[in-house]
């Protein structure tokens, strides 16, 4: 996963090695360093843009919390999301058998239901819905699935995945 | 090679043509001759100990005038009399009990005849009986053509992916329902004016039950399992969803995202399913029309996708023909 980090240093040595060391020793692997110097917030102080990417995901919120007890002012931090995504089409009478109800359990399992579409019909109140749904591991991903097939069986609803 | 044809519906025509069309061919490159002694329809046979003659059966409308005709003579009531290397089933489908096929191919078998089948019945009810049985007596059975048609699924792994494991198998295996799939998306239709379209034009059945509930894919696919992953698994085995309630506007939904919905068979981790899939448009799965296809992952090749014709008597016959030559060559060697 790619991380870019945005701080604020001030411009003496030894400022930029205290966002570096912990990215470096958590195993990040920077990417790109960015000073900011026609953007200077104040008095020797000027944004940096850190970019860096990690393997392990668990390690993130270990290396922003190093980076923020070295007394670094983080000022933005955007993690570009790389997960799994797949796709799955619920017919049937999707509103009618609670659909919240749907999307919450399908939450509570660890996944994200990124989107919702729907088009609905006439012919005897059918809905046709396509939730998107997203999660960090194929894993995870999967056992959503098996989740979603068990709504669907349970609701009687007609399931259509990717 | 001397021959008994059980079956002669198209399937069983295609084989009788493409023998005598191929017939220079098979002599010249494989030195194989084919002597057909008997053709057997559900009514009667044609026999003769010498060798039908190929020309004058094809080019005759009606066989029960034709001088070899036996009224209501039956394969099993014959088969001690005729001198047989090959049988070949094809008698229409049955997978209840596999009847008339499975019996035809059991008595073969203990006769010492190799046989070659594209009838799915006797494969889907007796798969490890029927193959069991075939290696006890030093037979050789193949079914190239029950499976896929034109589609050389078998051979390729047999002859061509020796060493590889496969790891899981998704495909497409009933032309029919990728018919009516095809046409609501192209043509924006309901399931119902789909499948009147494809009765209309000869895909589909009067009955199109097997085909759009998913059955006949579950078949291909339980002879799939056992013939390529070793299993022991009959139709009861398989999770099967049909396409009958894939509305328009799920493949107008689908379409979003660039998937295509497809009638997908899938065996991957010991589950076998026929089920509508979302298919990215650029997967090489998303094969439209009366297509057939199936894509094997690997452990050497990784991914090898095979696309042809899965239905048609010149097809299976293609594929029967394979068959034979195959059976021909090792014989010989």
């Amino acid at each position: 996963m790619k991380i870019e980090l945005e701080v604020e240093l001030t411009d003496k040595p030894g400022e930029l090695v205290k966002c570096l060391e912990p990215i470096s020793a958590l195993g990040g692997n920077i990417l790109q360093v960015i000073h900011h110097r026609s953007r200077s917030v104040g008095k020797g102080v000027t944004p940096v843009s850190i970019h860096f990417e990690v393997e392990n995901i668990d390690v993130i919120e270990d290396i922003k919390n190093a980076i923020e007890n070295q007394g670094v002012h983080v000022v933005k931090w955007a993690q570009e999301f790389v997960g799994f995504k797949h796709v799955v089409i619920l017919i049937g009478h999707v509103f009618q058998k609670d659909i919240t109800d749907t999307i919450i359990r399908l939450l509570d399992s660890g996944v994200l239901v990124n989107e919702v579409n729907a088009k609905i019909t006439q012919k005897e109140d059918v809905s046709t819905v396509k939730l998107s749904i997203v999660g960090d591991t194929e894993q995870t991903i999967q056992e959503a699935l098996n989740l979603c097939k068990e709504i669907c069986q349970e609701k009687e609803l007609f399931l259509i995945r990717s | 090679m001397n021959i008994a044809l059980v079956g002669y519906g198209s399937v069983g025509k295609g084989v009788a043509q493409v023998f005598l069309n191929k017939r220079d061919l098979l002599k010249q490159n494989f030195e194989l001759s084919i002597s057909l002694k008997g053709i057997f329809s559900s009514k009667g046979a044609l026999i003769d100990p010498n060798g039908l003659n190929l020309e004058s059966i094809l080019g005759s409308k009606d066989l029960t005038v034709h001088p070899s005709w036996h009224q209501e003579l039956s394969f099993l009531e014959t088969i001690d009399d005729l001198d047989l290397d090959l049988v070949i089933e094809v008698t229409p489908t049955n997978i209840k009990d596999g009847e008339p096929g499975k019996s035809h191919i059991i008595s073969s078998i203990k006769k010492g005849c190799d046989v070659v089948t594209a009838n799915k019945g006797p494969l889907v009810v007796a798969f490890n009986e029927l193959s069991q049985l075939a290696q006890k007596n030093e037979s050789i059975l193949r079914y190239e053509g029950s499976v896929g048609g034109g589609i050389p699924v078998f051979n390729l792994v047999r002859e061509t992916l020796q060493g590889n494991s496969i790891h899981s198998l998704s495909g497409i295996l009933n032309g029919t329902s990728n018919f009516i799939l095809t046409q609501m998306t192209y043509e924006r239709t309901s399931f119902e004016s789909a499948l009147k379209t494809a009765q209309e034009l000869g895909y589909a059945e009067a009955d199109p039950t097997a085909d759009v509930e998913g059955f006949d894919a579950a078949s291909k696919t339980v002879i799939l399992a056992n013939g390529l992953f070793g299993m022991n698994k009959g139709i009861d085995d398989v999770y099967i969803q049909g396409i009958t309630k894939v509305t328009p506007e799920a493949i107008e939904l689908a379409k979003t995202d660039n998937f295509v919905i497809k009638h997908i068979c899938s065996i991957e981790d010991g589950q076998i399913e026929v089920a509508p899939r979302l298919i990215q448009k650029t997967s090489p799965l998303a094969v439209d029309g009366t297509l057939n296809v199936v894509s094997l992952k690997t452990d050497l090749a990784k991914e090898i996708t095979i696309i042809g014709r899965g239905a048609g008597g010149e097809e299976t016959a293609s594929a029967i023909l394979s068959d034979v030559v195959d059976i021909h060559l090792t014989r010989v060697s």
